[in-house]
């Protein structure tokens, strides 16, 4: 409106289209004045930016004057001045935005003094008539302050008296004799708080002063109101807040106020000052109740909720006011990863800190692409994804879902009732599809007690019947979910009926599809959406993205048995290869801080590559990320063989193999904390690498299929196990081929025994001491002929310990790996049945006790929520950071 | 070992080989039944070759292919499996009564590669239960009651019938194994805090945490500690506990759940140095604590100094001030 005063002032009426052709459409500025522009290089415009178009206005002035929309008249000299009368008409057709609109009409007038002017105006029901003269441009406003709705005329009637002309004293006739007059409705333009996301609130809630809604995340609070783009490096307004367009002519002062008068804080702009320094807005903080000129309507205001409770925002010009209710909503999942679930706005658990996520920072997640069983559950291969059939079918396929919250804290009867829908929605997404499929919470509080066997598994054996079994629907990038109104009633087994004491609603989701976007909470009236609540960046992926995978590799590849050959066999070589496995890992930034922490997994004998992979490194990955685990997680594959009579040919590998743990871990980044997970066999080759100087800090030996004298030589642990072990024999060269010492004092590591004495694959482990230590292939008992390992403790030194062929010199063994993998016989139990192991270890902890039976791999195959206090232990033990929940 | 798939032919002559094959046909079949025979017998050991009996004109052998070996261990191993196994047992309390009506589960380690098979049976009125008509190769068993703790003697040891030479004993009928259990006394509410890490400086500066909340807090528990170079090891660590207003008394007696009456200390210390006979990075304290309000408390704490250095606190508060009982139902929890 300011230029195109000024243009007329400067005579430049050609700038405004001919009367009679002004099918003029009232247009945010944006783009348009240098400070549109000026300002869009601060501002990345939002998608609840108002639309450009409020509604199309017609101008038809019944007395054309120019060519000009308006009206002028200049009179020199003396005398008396006729009437002046302008009659114009102003339709009004398809208002997009059916709240107070209206538009202003100026005039411009200078000395000498002339009557007041009187504008007469029809077809809206009053008419506010403000001084709104500023010093640099004076000019009256007028604003129609009633609703405009889908189309109006308006008439309008300028009437300017006549009028005595005068020159004052010591002016010439020429240049004071003289009067002119503007009138003008060269601008149409919307006097009102608009932004897309006002919605008309239901007839149940709405009242006489205020007939819409603003829905409006809670702040973050602090200094959170800005950001830069990563991408652009422009500063960016947080979209927590939201961005309120105050339409009005300029240089009019306007008042906001609210209440409660803590519920919000409103601001100029959120940023403080320009990246080139210069600042901004002074003071940006807009008090409640105190009249400003607000610069001009493509600058809004913007809104920032501070508590969770439904508030009113008031505005108004003068006198005339208008109020919108401002619902306060959000959505939130576990981003910190600390086991609550905090909105912002200081919404929820009081010691927590709240839930963040951005574009820069998403949630990342799984997709819930592997197969696990019925009932307690199991992991299963070669069938169908979790995912696919929207039903959970297992506790144990809980530990591939997450929380999602949300909060509405309004509009509560018209949800109950189904007035409106709660969707959720995609918003900027990228990559392949992201989707995740949602399902109803069994906990009535929304926790994590869905992973907890507390109450004997009772939220998770819940969660896996009707109706928390079934999926309610999938989001993904179609658009349109909808809560079923359903989900907002009170059920059976403890979940309240949504309403004010009970605002928050609790979902469990999965990942369906790979993608990353920002999941929104929709507000649906009938088919059409409404308004849009928070949002949370998540970041679906593929599960193997999210830890590390190497294989331990031989040259050759197929290691020779030691047994076919007559002279020493010479060791393969070994190292490691990384296994991306079609899904390379990274660390993107996420919500979470990374904690500085690397769990290295290494699986044990008779474990086929992909029950290594999916059954045990996924599946602890898993738990432990969801115990709050924020390190990173990497698993070695080594090649053991598979098959109740591989014991000792797996055990001789696993010995050799060592060295590529070693590697491995040291190709691991140096400024992190490197812990060691083995199970059964696998500490072999833990222990292995420690004997070969691997740097760990701690290392969780589970259900270690390793003899106990390998740690701690006390003989209160021997056991027999039919023949003689070389560990009771004295002979220096014998005893370094023997268990006996061989793994105490190797390094610094903080080393932990989670035992299991009633293990049922360590008595395997004694019965193969028993029937195949020394390792004979063929004996007669006749003595004729023998193929296999021997310990002949009256045999001279060096020589106790051999490998006889049935024709052929005997060969005295030389190499640990050998006699360790086939000829030594333990003196006592395994360490993952001896919770008495003492030497070298730093402390022990019994994984017996009632509901842990005999499983030799419990951690792995019963369900986190059996196991979660275990896996507690393990952090605790491994000194890494977990939830204490 | 596909090598052993040859046929080692050395020079001999063709006679001597026929005799050979003959020999070594008979031997095998005579060694694989003499392994069943012992097995069965539950006495098997490895043969234990004796280098003086070899046959030093033996000068060329068919060694068993791999497969063949593996077959053979295979069946040693599956027969050791199906050894039949009865298991007589007795459940009582703490002073020795019969307990009616327990549960007892049975472990049976009776296939390999697998999770054995678990088997409930329940008391009868002397407390005594049984199983048998199971085979495997071992066994470990467990009982529990509904108002009763389980002990360290509710869980039978682990007890081997393969291989026969293991040291543990078996239960037999006139000897049946004895498990206790301890009977429960009268629980009330208390608040429950569950294993909840806590990190805590390691400059000697305290740290307070609510006993009730397990959180940082105005009053309850201080938790002090100083370490030496963490990146050696051993190195020195101390925690100093205290209960300002209070007092400490170290718990040692797991089913002892009243807080005595008098004896507290202000502070208790936890000293590891690097002189220690056993010295270990970690540490496990319980203790009663008189709380400065009148309130009494149990709890345990971890120590887990190092780098991270922190504690791990399981604590239960009677909100009662002057009520000494700390049994513990978790059904009765009650919120700070």
């Amino acid at each position: 409106m300011k230029g195109i005063l000024l243009a007329l002032l400067l005579g430049v009426g050609t700038l405004l289209p001919a009367a009679g052709q002004f099918g003029a459409t009232a247009r945010n500025q944006a783009g348009d004045s240098p400070r549109a522009n000026d300002h869009s290089e601060y501002v990345e415009i939002p998608p609840d930016i108002p639309p450009e178009t409020y509604f199309t206005m017609t101008y038809n002035p019944d007395t054309p004057l120019s060519g000009i929309p308006g009206w002028y008249d200049v009179r020199q000299g003396d005398g008396f001045a006729n009437d002046f009368k302008r009659e114009f008409t102003v339709s009004f057709q398809d208002v997009k935005m059916p709240f107070p609109v209206a538009f202003g009409l100026g005039r411009k007038e200078e000395k000498p003094p002339f009557p007041s002017p009187e504008f007469v105006v029809q077809g809206a029901a009053e008419l506010d008539s403000r001084d709104g003269k500023s010093p640099d441009l004076p000019y009256y406003g007028y604003y129609l302050t009633d609703p405009i709705s889908e189309s109006a005329m308006v008439s309008v009637r300028d009437i300017l008296k006549s009028y005595e002309v005068r020159p004052a004293e010591g002016d010439t006739p020429a240049e004071v004799a003289y009067r002119w007059s503007l009138g003008w409705v060269g601008q149409v333009e919307p006097v009102a708080m608009t932004t897309s996301q006002l919605f008309k609130l239901p007839e149940a809630v709405a009242t006489e002063d205020i007939k819409y809604g603003l829905l409006v995340p809670f702040s973050e609070g602090g200094d959170h109101l800005s950001s830069t783009d990563s991408e652009t490096g422009k500063p960016v307004y947080n979209p927590r807040l939201r961005a309120l367009y105050l339409h009005k002519p300029d240089n009019v002062k306007v008042q906001l106020r609210w209440e409660p008068e803590d519920a919000l804080q409103v601001w100029h702009s959120p940023f403080k000052a320009r990246t080139d320094g210069e600042t901004y807005y002074a003071n940006g903080e807009i008090p409640s109740g105190q009249e400003f000129i607000h610069k001009d309507d493509t600058n809004p205001v913007f809104i920032e909720a501070i508590k969770p409770a439904e508030a009113k925002l008031i505005w108004g010009i003068g006198n005339k006011y208008h109020a919108i209710q401002i619902v306060p909503v959000d959505i939130a999942v576990d981003a910190n990863r600390d086991g609550k679930i905090k909105f912002a706005g200081n919404l929820g658990e009081t010691d927590a800190e709240f839930d963040r996520t951005s574009k820069t920072a998403p949630f990342r997640f799984w997709v819930n692409s592997d197969n696990d069983g019925t009932g307690e559950g199991e992991e299963t291969f070669n069938a169908p994804a979790d995912s696919a059939d929207g039903d959970i079918k297992s506790i144990r396929d809980l530990e591939d879902f997450c929380r999602l919250h949300l909060y509405l804290g309004g509009l509560h009867e018209a949800v109950h009732d189904g007035t409106f829908q709660v969707g959720l929605e995609w918003r900027n997404t990228m990559g392949p599809n992201p989707a995740i499929k949602v399902y109803r919470a069994s906990e009535p509080t929304g926790g994590d007690e869905y992973l907890k066997n507390n109450n004997s598994e009772y939220y998770a054996t819940l969660q896996t019947a009707t109706p928390f079994k079934t999926a309610m629907g999938t989001v993904d990038s179609g658009g349109g979910f909808k809560l079923p109104s359903d989900f907002f009633q009170s059920t059976g087994s403890g979940i309240p009926s949504f309403g004010e004491d009970h605002p928050t609603r609790y979902l469990l989701f999965e990942g369906v599809g790979e993608g990353k976007g920002q999941l929104v909470m929709t507000i649906w009236k009938g088919g059409q959406k409404i308004g849009e609540g928070g949002s949370v960046w998540v970041d679906l992926v593929n599960v193997r993205k999210m830890y590390e995978r190497a294989k331990a590799r031989s040259n050759p590849v197929d290691i020779p048995n030691p047994q076919d050959s007559t002279s020493i066999p010479a060791l393969p070589s070994v190292d490691y290869v990384l296994d991306p496995w079609n899904n390379q890992w990274d660390y993107p930034s996420v919500s979470w801080t990374e904690a500085k922490d690397y769990i290295v997994f290494v699986h044990g004998w008779n474990t086929s590559y992909e029950d290594a992979r999916v059954l045990f490194a996924e599946s602890m990955f898993k738990r432990l990320w969801q115990r709050g685990f924020k390190g990173r997680f990497a698993a070695l594959y080594w090649p053991t063989l598979v098959g109740p009579a591989t014991f000792n040919e797996s055990e001789y590998r696993a010995w050799i193999f060592g060295e590529s743990l070693k590697k491995y871990m040291a190709s691991l980044p140096g400024d992190y904390s490197k812990n060691l997970v083995g199970h059964s066999m696998g500490n072999v080759v833990g222990g292995s690498a420690l004997r070969k100087g691997m740097g760990v800090r701690n290392y969780a030996m589970i259900d270690a299929a390793v003899p106990a004298s390998c740690y701690d030589e006390n003989n209160t642990l021997h056991q027999s196990f039919g023949n003689e072990s070389p560990d009771h024999d004295t002979d220096a060269a014998t005893l370094a081929l023997a268990y006996k010492n061989k793994l105490a004092n190797v390094g610094n590591a903080n080393i932990i025994n989670f035992f299991l004495a009633s293990d049922d694959a360590l008595d395997l482990w004694r019965l193969n001491q028993e029937l195949f230590r020394p390792n004979v292939f063929y004996a007669l008992q006749t003595g004729s002929v023998v193929f296999g390992y021997s310990y002949w403790s009256s045999g001279p030194s060096g020589q106790k310990l051999r490998l006889m062929f049935p024709i052929g010199p005997t060969r005295y063994l030389t190499q640990m790996e050998e006699s360790l993998g086939y000829a030594a016989k333990s003196s006592t139990l395994a360490v993952g049945a001896e919770g008495r192991t003492g030497g070298s270890l730093g402390g022990a902890v019994d994984l017996g006790g009632a509901g842990y039976e005999n499983e030799h791999s419990s951690f792995w195959k019963f369900n986190l929520q059996k196991m979660r206090v275990r896996y507690d232990t393990l952090m605790d033990e491994l000194g890494v950071q977990r939830n204490d929940q | 070992m596909n090598s052993r798939n040859r046929n080692i032919l050395l020079a001999c002559g063709a006679g001597l080989v026929i005799a050979l094959a003959i020999l070594i046909f008979w031997s095998r079949k005579e060694d694989a039944s003499r392994t069943a025979v012992q097995l069965q017998s539950s006495t098997s050991v490895t043969p234990t070759p004796n280098p003086a009996k070899i046959n030093p004109a033996a000068t060329s052998v068919v060694t068993p292919t791999k497969e063949e070996i593996n077959q053979r261990q295979e069946a040693q191993i599956n027969l050791a499996y199906a050894t039949p196994i009865a298991v007589y047992g007795k459940v009582v309390d703490e002073a020795g009564n019969p307990i009616e009506g327990a549960t007892v589960e049975i472990g049976i380690a009776d296939r390999p590669l697998q999770t054995g098979t678990n088997h409930i049976v329940t008391t009868d009125e002397r407390g005594l239960f049984s199983l048998s008509g199971v085979r495997g190769i071992a066994f470990s068993v467990t009982a529990s009651k509904n108002g009763y703790y389980s002990t360290d003697k509710s869980n039978g040891q682990r007890n081997v019938v393969v291989p026969a030479s293991a040291d543990l004993a078996r239960p037999t009928k006139e000897n049946p194994v004895v498990l206790v259990l301890r009977k429960q006394g009268r629980v009330v509410p208390l608040t429950f805090v569950s294993s909840r890490q806590i990190d805590v400086p390691a400059t000697g500066h305290s740290l307070r945490i609510d006993l009730a909340t397990g959180r940082k807090g105005q009053s309850g528990l201080e938790v002090a500690s100083w370490l030496g170079d963490t990146n050696q090891r051993p190195f020195n660590w101390r925690y100093q506990l205290s209960i300002p207003g209070g007092g400490l008394i170290e718990r040692k007696e797991q089913f002892d759940f009243e807080a005595p009456l008098a004896g507290y200390q202000p502070t208790a210390e936890i000293d590891m140095p690097t002189t220690a006979q056993k010295w270990t990075s970690r540490g496990k304290k319980e203790y009663f604590a008189k709380l400065s309000d009148g309130r009494y408390a149990r709890f345990s704490i971890r120590f887990y100094p190092g780098q991270r250095n922190f504690v791990v606190l399981e604590s239960y508060v009677n909100p009662t001030p002057g009520d000494r009982n700390l049994e513990f139902d978790p059904s009765k929890v009650v919120k700070p």
